[in-house]
């Protein structure tokens, strides 16, 4: 007889994962701000292994804007960026920090707003962010380094079976290459603006840590998708997946997953549980909702509807986990060169949700749809329908991941509550 | 009505036909989604090309199925076609990586004809990397062999195919010096011409164009217009425009006459030459340039006394070149009608807003 669910408590090692996330940002204001340590901005699918393997400072764009969003902050940027001239409907996530600097609002920016990094760094995976990039690198008086998003013909359904040693084969030797000549330009721009230097060896080793720290990540998920009830809380699984993703290769976050990873051995095998009456499965497709990630838990307690299953988590094990073969610089090119592309475009992300509903057993998916945002909305409904066609009723959110207006978190309970209902799930 | 508007005409009502008769005799046909794309190579390999059109007033349930809201307007045209059947005579579509909603496009068709809920022809990728660095237009280099395998393009050909785009060239060249000029053609007629050059007769439509750029062209004497932003899905803006007493004499960016860059030329290296020359185009939303000070270069150039920009709501990219632009020409005390979030349409009062504008440039 299997034991009998506890109640939902939250994981131990999340707390410290959200204390060491405190002490990080207060060490890296103190390297940006106060020390004037060189510092980079970048994209959240950008090499941040170069940046940590030459110990210089980094801030991910989107973790800036989450930063921004939980401040409240959002609606007052946003405005600043209508005042100066750009039209509302840009996309939200991404825009965020720049609509922080072009307000130049020291009283209300974190940290009095950013100072000028040595550099900003995105991936041109759709039209807007290099003109986004370009602006803001004209606002910080610093450089923009683009890097190219190629075009990917090498259709692989099972990329998540093969990514790991057959990296070269499933994301293509020319888009790999490409990549890593941008990053040797990368290189030397930063070595040419810092004192800091790049050693591939340094780099090799970082990469191996990061292979067991997604290692862990990724047994984990495996556990959790395979056990019912859910033993871990989505918020939980992000925080545990997302904080030491930040910090990826470093020993605490190599530690942590470690723990992570025990942790949710132990729940298993108390057999806790996040709702100890689920009745519902669920898939949170997209990004977390940043502003309102209390959402999740109304959900549970109410219908006991249970997020089982969120992009991070999941993502590590497939899309980071990489056999360096003696290059370490084109194992990490072929984790970069299509981390967006797997998660928005057809087959690749239909092809891996409709994989991942089925090995967590998951009732039904709710889709994030942000509007005015073709980045985060392709993909949508072919995805969508890839997933009803498996038996997977789904729900399309039009809701923003920072930008807080218009949402009206009791309404959306009730709506996913009446989809829940029609597909006779509650 | 000339030779060339007879053409043209012809080809608005149906800008496929000349496509399909060629497919019904045995020619291939490869259509084009996008103004990066290298015409050449389809030439090389003796088939035809034809850019697709993308009609503001259509419905598209069946796109509608497969595309979220924020695609723009005109790829959701083409879906819609495409799942139609209207292109399946075609042998392969070439798609652009250089526009966001052509390249989505692509990887949805190729998933939709492998689920089988797509037939028709095959979707390629045109890899077009456009960041001014080395190594991007190496793999520029290399897309563009890879397009040149994918159509069986013959290197032998390739010069003359890079002759014959020379001369559209230098024609639209032409073009644009007679929009200069104190006659300029009227611009609904050049937006038409523009728009509809690469879906009829290539040397049917040069040789119609050469002998209408010899011909005689009124005087302008009301104001003189630039367009700016959103290729608009045909001459309904230019014939606002018209209406209002104006003349639009130039267009920026993937409508504009300007849009097939410089002259290409004689070269040992057709390959490296073409990769060169669409790595550094500057038109669409992903060339790399000063686009402020291009726009308002080429407003002074044209003498004009007004700038419409017009945006549409899908329109992710020129958005954010507004502020830049309006400042550059509030330097150059040229008048700005700043249009944003428009429908593709226009049937939202746009083109009422043009008509005013229009009508309050002061007179030359």
């Amino acid at each position: 007889m299997s034991p009998r669910p506890e109640s939902r408590r939250a994981l131990a090692c999340s707390g410290d994962a959200t204390g060491h996330q405190r002490e990080f940002v207060r060490e890296l204001r103190r390297r940006v701000m106060d020390d004037g340590e060189p510092f980079v901005i970048a994209q959240a699918d950008t090499p941040h292994e170069i940046f940590h393997a030459m110990d210089i400072p980094l801030i991910t764009n989107q973790w800036w804007a989450a930063y921004l969003a939980a401040k409240q902050l959002s609606g007052p940027y946003f405005e600043a960026l209508e005042r100066h001239g750009y039209p509302s409907n840009g996309c939200r996530y991404c825009t965020l920090g720049l609509a922080c600097t072009l307000a130049a609002d020291p009283a209300t920016a974190p940290w009095g707003g950013l100072p000028r990094p040595i550099a900003l760094v995105a991936r041109l995976t759709c039209d807007c962010i290099q003109h986004v990039f370009t602006l803001w690198a004209e606002a910080l008086g610093t450089d923009f380094f683009a890097l190219e998003a190629p075009a990917w013909r090498h259709k692989d359904l099972q990329w998540f079976e093969h990514s790991y040693d057959r990296w070269l084969e499933v994301y293509e030797a020319g888009r790999i290459e490409l990549l890593v000549e941008e990053m040797r330009s990368l290189i030397a721009l930063l070595e040419s603006k810092s004192d800091r230097r790049f050693e591939v060896d340094r780099l090799g080793a970082l990469m191996e840590r990061i292979n067991e720290q997604e290692g862990y990540i990724a047994e984990a998920a495996q556990l959790i998708g395979a056990t019912r009830p859910c033993p871990v809380a989505i918020t939980d699984q992000m925080t545990n997946t997302m904080i030491p993703q930040w910090h990826r290769g470093s020993e605490w976050a190599v530690a942590h997953a470690r723990r992570f990873r025990d942790e949710v051995i132990e729940r298993v095998s108390a057999g806790q549980a996040v709702c100890a009456h689920e009745r519902v499965r669920l898939m949170w497709i997209g990004a977390g909702l940043w502003h309102d990630t209390g959402l999740y838990r109304a959900l549970e307690e109410q219908y006991g509807a249970v997020f089982v299953w969120s992009m991070y988590m999941p993502f590590a094990g497939p899309q980071y986990r990489r056999a360096l073969q003696g290059r370490p610089l084109h194992a990490l090119a072929s984790r970069i060169c299509s981390m967006n592309e797997v998660l928005h475009l057809p087959p690749w992300m239909n092809a891996w949700m409709v994989s991942e509903a089925e090995r967590c057993d998951i009732d039904a998916a709710l889709i994030l749809m942000p509007p005015g945002n073709r980045l985060s909305q392709s993909g949508v409904y072919l995805t969508a329908q890839a997933l009803e066609s498996a038996g997977v009723p789904t729900l399309t959110v039009s809701a923003d991941m920072v930008a807080s207006a218009g949402w009206d978190r009791a309404q959306f309970v009730a709506r996913v509550a009446r989809f829940l209902a029609s597909a006779k799930l509650i | 009505m000339s030779a060339l508007a007879q053409l043209l005409a012809e080809a608005d009502a149906d800008p496929l036909q000349h496509a399909r008769q060629h497919a019904q005799s045995g020619r291939r046909v490869i259509g084009v989604v996008g103004a990066e794309v290298p015409v050449e190579l389809i030439l090389a390999a003796s088939a035809t090309a034809v850019v697709l059109s993308g009609f503001g007033d259509e419905q598209a349930p069946r796109a509608d199925r497969y595309l979220e809201p924020s695609f723009a307007p005109h790829l959701r045209s083409i879906t819609e076609q495409w799942l139609r059947g209207r292109f399946d005579f075609m042998d392969a579509v070439i798609f652009t990586r250089a526009d966001d909603s052509a390249q989505r496009c692509y990887y949805y068709l190729c998933e939709l004809q492998r689920r089988g809920l797509a037939l028709g022809p095959a979707p390629l990728i045109f890899d077009i990397a456009k960041i001014p660095r080395a190594a991007s237009l190496v793999h520029s280099e290399a897309a563009i062999s890879a397009i040149a395998a994918a159509l069986g393009s013959d290197n032998s050909r390739l010069q003359a195919a890079i002759d014959a785009r020379d001369r559209r060239r230098a024609l639209f060249t032409r073009l644009d010096l007679l929009r200069r000029s104190d006659r300029p053609p009227p611009g609904a007629d050049c937006e038409q011409l523009l728009r509809l050059a690469d879906t009829v007769s290539a040397e049917r439509f040069d040789g119609e164009l050469a002998g209408w750029l010899g011909g005689e062209f009124r005087e302008h004497r009301g104001p003189r217009l630039l367009l700016c932003g959103t290729s608009p899905p045909d001459g309904r803006l230019h014939q606002a425009v018209e209406r209002a007493g104006g003349c639009i004499v130039a267009e920026i960016d993937d409508a504009g006459s300007d849009r097939l860059g410089a002259r290409v030329g004689a070269t040992s290296d057709p390959i490296a030459a073409l990769a060169h020359h669409y790595h550094s185009l500057c038109h669409g939303p992903r060339g790399f340039c000063d686009r402020a000070s291009r726009l308002v270069r080429r407003a002074i150039d044209w003498r004009v006394h007004g700038v419409i920009s017009w945006l549409i709501e899908e329109d992710e990219s020129s958005a954010w070149q507004v502020p830049a632009a309006t400042a550059a020409l509030a330097a150059a005390r040229i008048p700005l009608l700043s249009l944003t979030r428009r429908r593709w349409n226009a049937q939202d009062g746009a083109l009422e807003d043009i008509a005013a504008f229009t009508q309050g440039l002061k007179s030359p």
